[in-house]
């Protein structure tokens, strides 16, 4: 074990260094081709259009800052809102910079980088309403922009109860004119929003209110594998923070800095690049090992099961399975049993598993049982028939002599063929890929793909192995715990 | 009174005949030797007689009943067999082989007093010598005080002086009005140590 440790160690720090190159490397690079960034161009004043047809913007002047430097050619491509995450993942475009807000799905199915504004949904009235907390707002009318974060936050706010009314309108614009004429007595605004006007249209006109209604980070999104291009776009927005360029662009469209960043350690904690490609390894590694530790443990009952149930009248139905689970490619099954069966006449509604991860453990299950059914076959075959024949005459119980008996001696001759077959499992785990499943092999691919760094596939071949030797550990050390 | 009787019992394996109308007696409270050359079917006779082989002819009777397919679980009680590879229990140690039999902890420990197996309760049978596994075998075999104890060829592993100390045990047997059926090549021990030999 002490060796193996040294190994790990060994390993980590040759990956430490190697990787530093590698990222210096990747600095040096001449400029790069071109960067399309996605955004919606109605959201003002993040990114729209001016009167002259310009796409402009607080977000915009902020990308611009970011990758000038770097990229020869910053495209701002207009996307539908809605398939944002498609864009991104076919490729279509580079980085999602629009205002985007913080939210668990969207961490799921981006990768975000950290924070750089932080927006608060707040109340804006006229300068001269008696209004000056939420509580003042009972029995008022409120005005709010339909399908906005704003009209959300409201409705989720205990005081809507007790407002008189809420107007819903097209746009913001209206929202504030609304206000202005008195026709509502507040409105729900997007704190940066509420900012650029008071900026725009002076602030003799309207107030905002310091209690708020909700909060959101806005953040950037890219693809979901490509952290390069994320600690790249982190590294500059802490970069421009300190040059003040960030606190310049803030001022232009707020007439104050709201730039937001996270406390100066958390953010250095997170910028440890060295060994940031890890990360995902061992996210994908913990699916590895959650899938093969249920899988062996589950699969080796169930195929003393089967082994039994051979033994039955029904047994040969037992014997088919086996064939059909060792016979056919365990690839194969993954993509019936996940893709295959929803589309069964009748039944497949009802059989179809929704979870991928689920999908995947019954299949491996299924087929592992298979082997394992077999490896106890095995076993028992190779017991003594004096062994039967002893306990017969001596009146032993068959559920003593199966438990008591038999069952360690066979579990003690097939230590090493289980010992195998968890090594080939640890390595077949990686088959799950096929149905979607983000792990310790496919998060190395993808990172390899979008870092042409070839470390990833080093630090895969590292934990197979180490993983390996300590399964092959655990298995010697099984094996000395049978003493007879 | 015969302990065990057979009249005119045959076995085969497949068409080759082992014996063919064979009628053996084993007398009540005496030692009985069974003796030939080898692959003459000695072990197969008494395989016969411990319900482990079907016979083609004939009748097996113990203690004076005849063996049939309903009531053979319950004869063969009557019955100790100590083979000739002894069949202990590799993964049980010296105790739980006897306790297995039956949950009795002043049995066992009786028996293992008896045939000086104190100190190697706890050992596994690979762990002990050849004289110390044929007595946990016949210590086994005693647990369920069967009338009957039958042994395939107990000596032809041991030496002299061990075949003293089984003798020893053996007419120990016979004072507790057990009958005893030995296989043996050994044509002495035969002649000095049993009231009756079967030639086959
Ligand atoms: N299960 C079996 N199937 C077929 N033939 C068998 C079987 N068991 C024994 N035989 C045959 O029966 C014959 C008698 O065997 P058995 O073991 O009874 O001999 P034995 O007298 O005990 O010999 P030994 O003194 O060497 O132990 C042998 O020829 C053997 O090949
Ligand atoms: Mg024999």
């Amino acid at each position: 074990m002490k060796i193996n440790f040294k190994f790990l160690i060994i390993f980590l720090i040759i990956l430490n260094f190697l990787s530093n190159f590698s990222f210096l490397n990747a600095c040096a690079k001449n400029k790069k081709n071109k960067i399309v960034i996605g955004l919606d161009i109605n959201v003002p004043p993040m990114g729209f259009k001016s009167e002259n047809g310009e796409i402009i913007g607080f977000d915009i002047d902020l990308a611009n800052e970011i990758f000038k430097n770097d990229y020869e050619k910053i495209i701002f491509q207009p996307i539908d809102w809605d398939s944002k995450e498609f864009e991104l993942n076919s490729k279509k475009i580079d980085v999602i910079w629009n205002g985007l807000s913080e939210t668990p799905d969207r961490k799921e199915s981006m990768l975000l980088t950290n924070p750089y504004l932080k927006n608060r949904q707040v109340i804006l009235v006229r300068k001269d309403s008696e209004i000056n907390s939420l509580e003042n707002l009972k029995n008022k009318i409120i005005c709010v922009q339909k399908g906005s974060t704003g009209a959300d936050a409201l409705a989720e706010h205990e005081i809507s109860g007790e407002i008189k009314q809420t107007v819903e309108l097209e746009n913001m614009i209206s929202c504030l004119n609304e206000v202005e004429t008195g026709k509502s007595d507040a409105t729900v605004v997007d704190e940066v929003v509420a900012k650029y006007y008071l900026n725009k249209l002076g602030e003799n006109k309207f107030k905002i209110l310091n209690q708020e209604l909700s909060s959101e980070f806005y953040v950037v999104a890219v693809k979901k594998e490509n952290y390069k291009l994320k600690e790249f776009i982190e590294s500059k927005l802490d970069e421009i923070y300190k040059s003040g360029k960030a606190s310049e662009i803030s001022e232009k469209w707020f007439g104050q800095d709201i730039f937001y960043r996270q406390n100066e350690n958390s953010s250095k904690n997170s910028s440890k690049k060295n060994l940031n490609f890890l990360t995902p390894i061992f996210d994908g590694l913990k699916q590895t090992l959650l899938l093969f530790i249920i899988v062996l443990v589950l699969s080796m009952p169930l195929g003393l099961l089967l082994f039994c149930l051979q033994k039955l009248k029904f047994g040969i139905i037992i014997k088919y399975f086996i064939n059909l689970m060792r016979g056919t490619p365990l690839l194969l099954q993954l993509l019936f049993i996940f893709y295959g069966i929803p589309y069964l006449p009748f039944v497949g509604e009802f059989l179809a598993i929704k979870s991928r991860f689920l999908a995947g453990i019954l299949t491996f299950m299924l087929n592992y049982s298979a082997y394992f059914a077999e490896i106890f076959r095995g076993g028992f075959l190779s017991i003594d028939k004096g062994q039967y024949e002893a306990s017969k005459l001596l009146g032993i119980g068959k559920f003593k002599l199966f438990f008591k008996i038999l069952l360690p001696q066979a579990m003690k001759i097939c230590m090493p063929s289980i010992c195998n077959e968890s090594v080939t499992l640890i390595k077949d785990t990686s088959l799950i890929f096929a149905i979607g499943v983000q792990e310790l092999l496919s998060n190395t691919k993808n990172i390899v793909n979008s870092t042409a760094n070839i470390m990833p596939y080093i630090a895969a071949f590292g934990i197979y192995l180490i993983i390996c030797s300590i399964i092959v550990f655990i298995f010697k050390k099984l094996e000395t715990k049978f003493k007879f | 009174m015969y302990a065990i009787e057979t009249i005119g019992i045959t076995k085969k394996f497949g068409n080759n005949i082992i014996f063919e109308n064979l009628n053996f007696k084993a007398k009540e409270r005496e030692i009985t030797s069974i003796l030939g050359p080898s692959g003459r079917g000695k072990t197969t006779l008494l395989r016969c007689l411990a319900g482990l082989e079907n016979i083609n002819n004939g009748t097996i009777k113990i203690c004076g009943e005849i063996l049939n397919n309903k009531n053979k679980d319950n004869l063969i009680k009557n019955i100790g067999f100590v083979f000739q590879n002894l069949n202990l229990f590799p993964n049980l140690t010296v105790l739980q082989n006897l306790k297995i039999v039956l949950n009795s902890s002043k049995k066992a420990q009786n028996l293992i007093n008896k045939f000086k197996l104190n100190g190697k309760e706890n050992e596994f049978p690979k762990n002990l010598s050849g004289g110390q596994k044929q007595r946990v075998a016949i210590a086994r075999a005693l647990m369920l005080e069967p009338k009957i104890l039958i042994f395939d060829e107990p000596t032809s592993a041991l030496d002299q002086e061990l075949i003293q100390e089984f003798f020893k045990i053996i007419c120990d047997l016979i004072n507790q009005n057990r009958t005893i059926i030995i296989v043996t090549h050994d044509t002495n021990f035969a002649k000095n140590s049993s009231d009756n030999i079967f030639k086959i």
